[in-house]
């Protein structure tokens, strides 16, 4: 049952992420990447982690698209132009094989098991007692993870700024 | 296995329906209730008091011609109503409407799922509830339609941010994202009294999102038409319309159990009392937009970001020191 | 049953695709989100290890991946509309000068 799952999800991932990459319009990208970021949501809730499929979905999905689609909409963008392409003419073919010769070695690496971390304290059964997968990431994060988490606001605040004041037409 | 997936099925289709009907004739108790508002009757035409009225409606949607723009771009023009109602029924899904209930010897809950992120499942959701009115917009190809999903956007990006800080409050109060439990812990007091800030804020943001009037400058058809489905007819545009009542229908159910104390009440049995708080909410609703007058935009967005967000963080604040003062803690 | 390869392969696809994107596109919002892609790629195999290893550490990371995806965004969007301003282009094959 969960390997039906896990395949039928991790299909549409690799056949949503094909059309992302190929799509002329930017639009049709943009909802190819909704539906990978859909279906990435489902594996964490396949793989326990029902807080990050929320946060997956709330966050990618629900802002950050959102925001793509606003600025492609805002800009009026054209499907991709294909003049120019000859400057990079082996750039394409290139990209592409150094791209799978990539794969092809993360999936050595994987096939060949090197993974033999030690094992941590947040069993199943552990996540449980906790009341739930939202409330053990909690426990770890405003706990040991407390600076970087404080950090990540400073990172919003500077994003926050940056974006105001690049966008802005004359600053006064 | 089989039996668990037939119990979920038979659930499925008795909420959707349920929900189907409730909100064909919440259009209708729209126009009624708006009608004598205004001094006037409403629909009385087809049936009695209009009782027929949903379904002519339905029946005139159905058989009028489907247009699609010449220049539209076509899958996306296609795709962008099921994106909107869509979330609008998965919502549903999560929406506490009853206790467990006993039938034909087994114990069956009247929701579907009572998953331990419910407030954030519905969050999430109810944040890609968008797409459905930036690609109508979008993909029309027309001017009243891109100022429309374009307005609608950012209108719906702004308010969502202070639908979800006044939920922390009540999350604060429950201590659990479970919708069950949060009805659990209003045993005593309903979070309405405790969270009063947070419910005003929470049903404004909510109406804001829905886009419903005082907040309805996307489809503000004295200047953009109908905003984002300007170019929509036939079936397409009354997915939009069931998309917009179930909505109306998942917040005022949200709004019942996080607030309202879901189905707990005396005498009468749980999903009477949902019922009759949901309908409540709704009749709020319609009672709005009977009263207020539209907005301007940028007052919309002044609103939004410098009145209802400061509100609801400092609700967030004061929540602890409430809960402390008063022994929740 | 579903094993910790399976989703490091899954993984690899998608991280490897994002390259692609990356690499051969000439527009620069499509290949920002191919850049979205890889992250998720790799927010995917931390989670994997997470579950694998019973540690909740891969799953904060997540969490700050998504926060810096999220500024990344905002950041490198504001970018894209000025230079959108200034130049009426997004092809990066037309934005080669340090100073216009």
């Amino acid at each position: 049952m969960e390997l039906l799952l896990f395949y039928i999800f991790g299909g549409v991932a690799v056949l949503a992420s094909l059309g992302l990459v190929t799509g002329k319009n930017p639009v049709h990208s943009a909802l190819f990447m909704v539906v990978v970021f859909f279906v990435i949501a489902a594996l964490f809730v396949l793989l326990g982690a029902e807080f990050l499929a929320a946060a997956q979905i709330l966050v990618y999905a629900g802002a950050i698209m959102v925001l793509f689609l606003f600025v492609i909409m805002l800009l009026r963008l054209q499907p991709e132009e294909l003049r120019n392409t000859s400057r990079h003419a082996f750039q394409k073919f290139f990209g592409i094989v150094l791209s799978l010769v990539l794969m092809a070695q993360i999936a050595l690496i994987v096939r060949g098991g090197f993974f033999k971390g030690a094992k941590g304290n947040y069993t199943p059964e552990v996540v449980s007692g906790f009341g739930g997968n939202t409330e053990a990431v909690a426990a770890v994060l405003f706990t040991d993870y407390l600076f970087p988490f404080e950090l990540t606001s400073l990172i919003l605040l500077m994003a926050m700024v940056g974006a105001v004041v690049l966008t802005k037409k004359e600053l006064k | 296995m089989t039996e668990f997936i037939i119990i979920m099925l038979v659930k499925m289709f008795v909420i959707f329906g349920a929900v189907m009907l409730t909100m064909t004739y919440i259009t209708l108790a729209e126009r009624k209730i708006l009608g004598y508002m205004q001094i006037r009757p409403g629909p009385n035409r087809v049936g009695p008091w209009g009782l027929l009225q949903p379904i002519a409606d339905g029946i005139k949607l159905f058989l009028k011609e489907d247009i699609i723009p010449d220049k539209a771009s076509k899958v996306v023009f296609v795709i962008a109503p099921a994106m909107a109602l869509i979330p609008a029924v998965m919502t549903l899904a999560v929406i506490p409407f009853g206790p467990a209930v006993t039938i034909m010897g087994r114990q069956v809950d009247v929701y579907m799922a009572d998953v331990n992120i419910g407030i954030l499942y519905i969050f999430a959701v109810s944040s890609i509830g968008v797409y459905g009115i930036v690609l109508a917009g979008w993909s029309s190809e027309s001017k009243y339609s891109l100022l429309g999903g374009l307005r609608s956007s950012a209108q719906m990006i702004s308010y969502e941010l202070s639908m979800g800080f006044a939920l922390v409050g009540v999350i604060m109060m429950s201590q659990s994202l479970s919708m069950v439990k949060i009805i659990e812990a209003q045993k005593g007091v309903w979070f309405i009294v405790p969270q009063f800030f947070g419910f005003i804020i929470y049903i404004t943001a909510a109406i804001a999102e829905l886009n419903r009037t005082p907040f309805d400058l996307p489809e503000g058809e004295s200047e953009l038409v109908a905003g984002y489905f300007t170019e929509y007819s036939s079936m397409k545009y009354a997915m939009f319309m069931l998309g917009e009542y179930i909505n109306i229908i998942s917040v005022s159910g949200i709004v019942t159990t996080l607030y309202l104390g879901g189905w707990s009440g005396p005498i009468l049995p749980p999903l009477a009392w949902f019922m009759i708080k949901l309908l409540a909410v709704v009749f709020f609703m319609i009672w709005v937009r009977a009263t207020y007058p539209r907005f301007r935009y940028d007052q919309l967005m002044t609103f939004g970001w410098k009145v209802l967000l400061p509100a609801s963080i400092a609700n967030i604040l004061l929540t602890p020191v409430f809960m402390k003062i008063f022994g929740y803690l | 049953m579903v094993t910790l390869e399976h989703y490091l392969v899954l993984s690899a696809i998608l991280f490897g695709i994002g390259a692609i994107g990356v690499l051969v596109r000439r527009n620069a919002i499509i290949i920002f989100m191919s850049i979205e892609l890889m992250l998720n790629a790799v927010n995917l195999s931390l989670v994997a290890f997470s579950r694998q290893l019973n540690s909740m550490d891969g799953q904060v990371f997540v969490f700050f991946i998504m926060t810096v995806a999220a500024a990344e965004a905002a950041i490198g969007l504001a970018i894209m509309v000025s230079l959108f301003r200034n130049k009426e282009t997004l092809n990066v094959d037309e934005i080669n000068l340090m100073k216009w």
